[in-house]
């Protein structure tokens, strides 16, 4: 025969774990941001979604100068689409941010590929030159540029006393000086992640290539080049994403006559206190970046396939 | 073809690989490189597949000296410890990789591609990435990869140490059957002895950069000609002891208070392999000499401790391998012995403490250890 005091004392137990598991959805509800991650969710919060939110918020009011004045209004899209500076000068950065992704990704896979090849004290040497521009300001970044594409500059001074050119040749203040000086700053956006992405290639899919009698090329291009698609997606997209909204650089190494959608966004807030058509125009910035990260991120998906297949 | 190596050698530095070795696989036949790890086996295999350039000697395949060509020009084929199959591209774009290299027509790559899948039965797997295939499934691929371009030899680095032992086992038999079915000269690099023994024509076995022992898989197993070799290939009881001479052209193995009669072959061999013939003291008469017994396990029997026959001892360990039991024996005044019962001989277990007697029996194949070179 069953004790009955212990029987009762099982369905207290029971009861308590059904009343737990009831509760459990509860306090999961709680949990959804979980304790560590609060901190950096209330800075997020604070620092970047809500000021972009009221920024983005006099894109769609009536606003006079600073001042909100009346209700929800799309007439600062529609005055600035409608607009064929505005195109232009959409089209121009677009362009830019474009060219000066792929001069990174021209200039910076074969050096990624060399500090995978080097060991030692040269592979640190080439891995600081390459982070340098990280380590200084925007700003001395810029002037140092200003120094050696200038009418007296390093380049310049170059080419004359060697004869090459027989004045100096204009580099700075044009688009070139921008897409130069972009350029230096966004490659270890790129370089950093293909390291790593071709550090991931297993030596031996290589090594079996070459046995399968390819020649160096074919390795590189077939064989090396496919499986670093990921992290090239990586770098791209940041280079992309930073020089498409790149300021300090276009303002300083492109002079008074360069114009660029970030400058025209600062000047609609500084110079004519327009804030309407600046908040417009950040949020179709930012809305045509994620675009293209999003359409650029849909191609990769596709073309890496292989990488995420599994039965 | 048949592949030679003259003199060949590496050191990476000051630390030497491989010690200057001649070697020789024939047309047609399976050979493996086998030794524990850091023997220089793989450096060996590298050597020939161009990847490893040695500090001296020739690689010739068939006549043809290729010491000095680039690995993508050896018609080598080289099977990887981890497949290396190329994970971007399919089933089918992998095998097809070296017929693109060697510019095949499309029809004809398609058609080579078909007939390797179908040889390693994976012609439905076409369309899959390697990701998506077990262990098992790409090491088939690779293979067909690497028979597609039709090499002259086949090396294999390897191939089955990453599956599981019942894969594996499965492996061994599906390689072997696939590689006499194509009848390309193989070198098989691996570890694992049984790997070595079910699958060779000859064994290379390897010690520290040189090859120990070069022969048949029975005659490396029965006949080692050192004891790094019998330790290393199968179980072994290596005792030591001295060989005296015991009428009518026999001798005697005598270790602390104990002796066990030789069979006149065992010794005879023993001076066949190169060993100084005053060394067995009944040759000369002389006084006893000495050596090193290998006898397996299974060639030992335990008798009951009231037998007559046979040395004493009591049982120290046991260990239950399933189709055989293990013995450890302790020898009065001696070292301990393993035994190998299979079972169902009838014999009921016996507890550890428990005196017996071992006996050599009837199959009994024991083997004197050649004293090394230059040992008097």
């Amino acid at each position: 025969m069953a004790d009955p005091g212990t029987g009762g004392c099982a369905m207290t137990a029971a009861g308590e774990a059904l009343e737990a598991s009831l509760m459990e959805p509860e306090r999961r509800r709680f949990r959804a941001i979980p304790a560590p991650l609060l901190p950096a969710t209330i800075v997020m919060i604070v620092l970047l979604v809500a000021p972009l939110a009221v920024l983005l918020s006099y894109s769609v009011l009536e606003v006079n100068g600073a001042a909100v004045e009346g209700g929800i209004s799309f007439a600062t899209f529609g005055r600035l689409l409608s607009s064929r500076y505005f195109w232009f000068l959409f089209g121009r950065t677009f362009a830019i941010a474009l060219g000066v992704t792929l001069l990174c990704l021209v200039i910076g896979y074969p050096i990624a590929f060399l500090i995978t090849r080097v060991r030692g004290w040269l592979r640190a040497v080439i891995l600081v030159a390459v982070a340098a521009p990280l380590l200084t300001s925007g700003i001395i970044r810029a002037f140092a540029w200003i120094v050696i594409l200038g009418k007296q500059g390093l380049v310049n001074f170059a080419l004359t006393s060697t004869g090459l050119a027989d004045e100096p040749v204009s580099l700075l203040f044009q688009v070139r000086s921008v897409v130069i000086g972009m350029t230096q700053l966004l490659l270890p956006f790129m370089v950093i992640p293909l390291i790593s992405a071709i550090q991931d290639v297993p030596a031996e899919t290589t090594h079996a290539a070459r046995n399968l009698g390819a020649s160096e090329f074919r390795i590189f291009w077939r064989v090396l080049v496919p499986q670093t698609v990921p992290g090239a997606a990586a770098g791209i997209t940041l280079v992309f994403a930073l020089g498409y909204s790149e300021f300090t650089l276009a303002m300083l190494l492109g002079g008074g006559s360069f114009n660029y959608l970030s400058i025209y966004i600062y000047d609609s807030m500084t110079s004519l206190l327009d804030w309407g058509r600046g908040a417009a125009a950040a949020a179709l910035l930012l809305a045509s970046s994620l675009l293209t990260v999003v359409i650029l991120n849909l191609v990769v998906r596709r073309l890496t396939r292989w990488s995420r297949q599994t039965n | 073809m048949e592949i030679v190596l003259t003199g060949v050698a590496k050191s990476y530095g000051d630390h030497p690989a491989l010690y200057p070795l001649d070697l020789t696989v024939k047309e047609g036949e399976f050979v493996t490189l086998l030794g524990p790890s850091g023997c220089g086996k793989t450096t060996l295999l590298r050597i020939i597949a161009g990847f490893v350039t040695p500090n001296q000697g020739r690689v010739y395949l068939g006549d043809t000296d290729i010491t000095d060509r680039p690995a993508n020009r050896r018609e080598v084929g080289l099977l990887f410890q981890s497949y290396a199959l190329f994970p971007h591209m399919t089933v089918a774009q992998n095998v097809a990789f070296g017929l693109k290299v060697r510019r095949l027509s499309k029809r004809r790559t398609a058609e080579q591609v078909d007939r390797m899948l179908d040889l390693v039965s994976m012609s439905e797997y076409a369309d899959r990435y390697p990701r998506q295939l077990s262990g098992g499934q790409q090491q088939r691929v690779a293979l067909a990869r690497i028979l597609a371009i039709e090499p002259k030899v086949l090396l294999l680095d390897e191939p089955l140490s990453a599956l599981d032992r019942q894969l594996r086992i499965q492996m061994q038999l599906e390689l072997a059957r696939l590689i006499a079915e194509v009848g390309i000269t193989t070198m098989f690099v691996t570890h694992d002895q049984e790997e070595a023994l079910t699958m060779s024509d000859r064994i290379a076995v390897m010690d520290r950069g040189t090859i120990a022992q070069y022969d048949t898989p029975g005659e490396v197993y029965d006949h080692p000609s050192s004891e790094f070799v019998a330790s290393f290939i199968g179980r072994s009881n290596l005792i030591k002891g001295q060989v005296v001479p015991a009428g009518a052209g026999g001798a005697q193995f005598r270790f602390g208070s104990h002796s066990l009669p030789l069979r006149a072959d065992a010794v005879r061999r023993a001076v066949d392999v190169g060993e100084a013939a005053g060394g067995i003291g009944h040759r000369t008469g002389g006084t006893a000499v000495e050596r090193t017994l290998l006898v397996r396990p299974d060639h030992l029997e335990l008798l009951p401790a009231t037998a007559t026959a046979g040395l004493p001892g009591t049982v120290a360990t046991f260990q239950d391998l399933g189709e055989a039991f293990i013995y450890g024996v302790d020898l009065a005044e001696g070292p301990q012995l393993t035994v190998r019962v299979p079972r169902g001989r009838g014999e009921g277990l016996l507890a550890v403490g428990a005196p017996v007697r071992v006996v050599l029996n009837e199959a009994a194949a024991e083997w004197l250890i050649p004293a090394p070179v230059g040992a008097p």
